[in-house]
């Protein structure tokens, strides 16, 4: 990791020293993490080329196993745009590198929620039945996979630590539900949208799988921009999101996607998140 | 086979013979060949459960160390092919640490992570022990259905688990079991067909055999009762042929007996051909004799009776001379030629001088033979002899010798009375003549020598028209002449 972060500081500082134009000829790199479904690569290939056309430049989805490599990427300068967690977001907003582009509204409002979820068979109907069972959290930094049961849990008077006999980090919403889908997890937290997305395109999957619980809505994963990039191109890149849904190809797209529009939300959306963030660690833990 | 009873037919035995035999050699043939067969595939199966156990341990140490059980999950069932809708022999897999816990199984239900394996019943607590304790990859044989791959899981050279994958043998099985049906079922299908073959042959063989047997029975006699012999067709042959040659048996004795009372009554008619040819003659000269004694010094008695004497004296030695012919001791001293005939033609033609016969000859035969000259002219004069006794009225004699094939003819005609079918049954026998004078031995030492030239002789006649008497003996040409 020292190395890597070494590299990375050395490609920030070679991405601040080479002018613009002369890598104006390389596609314009976007970050998808598992916040999003990922495995739907021939829609992220269209979505690419419609961006692509949109801003007059291509555009290439570029995946990282983990958030915080996506934000590394972000913060190096590797990427330009990511679509990243609600969670990473509120950890890094303050950082001052990446900014609010836009946030999609799902079913009516930019919101989801984390679903707390079982194996179809299996006995469990709640979250603090799960004691020492086998615990799938998607991503460290996932707010629905990974902060949002912690603080349940912390709520419940429960060390999220030693509640559970053990846990497993899949790096993929729809991971975390193939993993409670195959028994190899009790029980997992997931993104609703992914859940819902994944129960619409591929439900043989979660048809394996139920809900036994619910978070509070908290601000849609967002799409970031970073803030040393292009000016010119984060506003055209921004338009585009904005304004899918007044053209057919955008709105097929936003269909596919399962989603109404990007709007511009208020970077306040978040602050569920971060409020969140902070209980978690503020919180006494039970057990110690 | 042996409790097959004896008297069980070929037409049974053999079929079931080449059934039993095809049908042994196909199951042993195919039973070898299963079990290698099936050898093979175990190997296979232990080496293929060997290389999942070593590449899962290849792949295994950076989840470990890392506490990432989902993607060790994922790689075990990327390496097992998983169990869900897989059809391979993969039936278990997983990933244990060094104190026996589950990092990932593929059955995660069954063996959930974080704790140790069930132990269900001792074999598999002395499989998890064997695996545990492994610190080089190995297979283990499962009780029944199943063997093991087992790999350590090492890490800078530490032990940090070990890797156990389970390949069903129930395919293998399945297999050996479908290879030993299959091979029943050749089995089957040769000895069905090696029963039609011995039905075939059984039926070819038993058919001739029987005809051979009945051909026997018949042979050994109709009269005779025939028990139909008991037991197979071989035994019956064997049966048949043992009676035949006792009936042969039988048969030359009697033959022998037969020849031997022959000979006896031929002698007895010899001897009392003799007897009667020497007291005729011998009566007369007794009565001579007597009527000389009776008058002592009646010269003219004694010129009218010395004469009839000695006639009957002449007479009795050319009986004995006849019947003094030795044909046995008769070596070929001297070889038959042209010359041979002629000494015959000069004292036939002085003997019939003045009977009004008219002589022709016909003499060609080549070189010199290696015949027995004084035998050869024997047996011409006395057929050109006989011949002009048949004519007392005159006629025509006539001599034809010739060579045919190896043989040389000996061919005498007459134009006298002829021979009668009754007669003829007779003329070589001894003694036997139709005419006051003849001795009836003649004809007899014609037969006899030409018997001992390995020859033959034949008669044709015709009442009223004549006789021909033909000779034939083989001859071989004398390489000195």
């Amino acid at each position: 990791m020292l190395t890597l972060s070494r590299r990375s500081l050395l490609s920030l500082a070679l991405a601040g020293a080479i002018p613009s134009f002369a890598r104006g000829a390389s596609p314009i790199r976007f970050g998808l993490t598992g916040a999003v479904v990922r495995e739907n690569l021939q829609l992220y290939d269209r979505l690419a080329e419609y961006l692509g056309r949109r801003v007059g430049r291509a555009v290439q989805f570029v995946q990282r196993r983990s958030y915080r490599e996506t934000m590394e990427m972000l913060q190096t300068g590797d990427m330009e745009f990511a679509w990243i967690c609600s969670y990473a977001y509120v950890r890094q907003r303050a950082a001052d590198y990446i900014g609010l582009m836009a946030t999609a509204e799902f079913r009516g409002a930019p919101l989801y929620r984390s679903y707390t979820i079982v194996h179809r068979a299996s006995p469990f109907q709640h979250l603090g039945e799960l004691g020492g069972c086998v615990f799938a959290y998607t991503d460290p930094e996932s707010n629905s996979g990974y902060l949002v049961p912690r603080a349940m849990l912390l709520a419940m008077k429960h060390n999220p630590d030693r509640f559970f006999r053990q846990t497993l980090f899949t790096y993929s919403h729809s991971e975390t539900i193939q993993a409670v889908a195959e028994r190899v997890a009790d029980a997992g937290a997931v993104d609703s949208y992914v859940w819902e997305y994944l129960n619409r395109f591929r439900p043989e999957m979660t048809a394996r799988t139920k809900i036994v619980a619910h978070s509070d809505d908290f601000g849609f994963p967002p799409l970031v921009y970073r803030r040393a990039g292009d000016l010119d191109l984060r506003r055209r890149m921004t338009q585009t999101f904005l304004t899918m849904q007044h053209d057919d190809e955008g709105r097929l797209l936003l269909r596919e996607l399962m989603l109404d529009r990007f709007i511009d939300a208020p970077d306040s959306l978040y602050d569920d998140v971060q409020r969140l963030a902070v209980a978690a660690q503020a919180v006494p833990l039970a057990g110690q | 086979m042996t409790a097959m009873p004896n008297g069980t037919s070929l037409s049974i035995k053999l079929p079931l013979l080449v059934s039993v035999i095809s049908f042994s050699v196909a199951v042993t043939t195919g039973a070898v060949l299963v079990n290698r067969e099936s050898r093979d595939q175990r190997v296979e199966l232990e080496q293929k459960a060997l290389l999942l156990g070593r590449s899962m341990a290849l792949l295994a140490p950076e989840p470990i160390l890392r506490h990432d059980s989902w993607s060790l999950y994922k790689s075990l069932k990327q390496i097992t092919g998983g169990l869900e809708g897989s059809s391979g022999p993969v039936v278990a897999a997983m990933v244990l640490d060094e104190e026996g816990k589950v990092l990932a199984d593929i059955d995660p239900a069954r063996h959930p992570l974080g704790l140790p394996p069930p132990a269900d019943g001792p074999n598999e607590s002395k499989l998890l022990d064997i695996a545990m304790a492994s610190r080089d990859p190995l297979v283990l044989a499962g009780q029944f259905d199943f063997l093991e791959g087992v790999a350590p899981v090492i890490a800078n050279g530490k032990h940090i688990g070990v890797v156990r994958i389970r390949l069903s043998t129930a395919d293998l099985q399945a297999r050996t079991w479908e290879g030993a049906r299959t091979t029943l079922g050749y089995a089957l299908g040769l000895a069905l067909a090696g029963s039609l073959v011995g039905s075939w042959l059984a039926l070819r063989v038993s058919r001739r055999l029987r005809s051979l047997a009945r051909q026997m029975a018949a042979f050994v006699g109709k009269d005779r009762a025939w028990i139909e012999p008991s037991g197979d067709e071989v035994r019956q042959l064997d049966e048949s042929f043992r009676r035949m040659t006792q009936e042969l048996d039988e048969k030359r004795r009697a033959a022998e007996e037969l020849a031997r009372s022959e000979k006896l009554i031929s002698l007895g008619h010899i001897a009392a051909g003799v007897a009667h040819e020497v007291n005729n003659p011998l009566g007369g000269m007794l009565n001579c004799i007597s009527t000389l004694k009776a008058r002592p010094g009646d010269q003219a008695l004694v010129d009218r009776y010395i004469p009839v004497i000695e006639k009957g004296l002449n007479r009795i030695r050319a009986i004995v001379q006849d019947l003094l012919v030795d044909v046995r001791s008769q070596e070929i001293c001297a070889c038959c030629d042209m010359s041979c005939m002629g000494e015959v033609r000069d004292l036939v033609a002085m003997e019939i001088q003045g009977r009004g016969i008219d002589f022709h000859w016909s003499v060609d035969i080549g070189g010199t033979l290696r015949l027995h000259r004084p035998c050869v002219q024997q047996v011409v004069l006395n057929l050109l002899r006989n011949a002009a006794e048949a004519m007392p009225e005159g006629g025509i004699l006539a001599l034809d010798t010739h060579r045919r094939a190896g043989s040389l003819v000996i061919e005498v005609k007459d134009t006298g009375g002829g021979i009668s079918q009754d007669a003829r049954n007779h003329i070589f026998e001894p003694f036997f003549t139709t005419r006051p004078s003849g001795t009836g031995l003649g004809l007899w030492i014609v037969y006899r020598l030409v018997q001992s030239m390995n020859g033959t002789v034949e008669v044709e006649s015709e009442v009223g028209r004549g006789s021909t008497f033909r000779v034939v003996v083989p001859v071989q040409e004398d390489a000195h002449a």
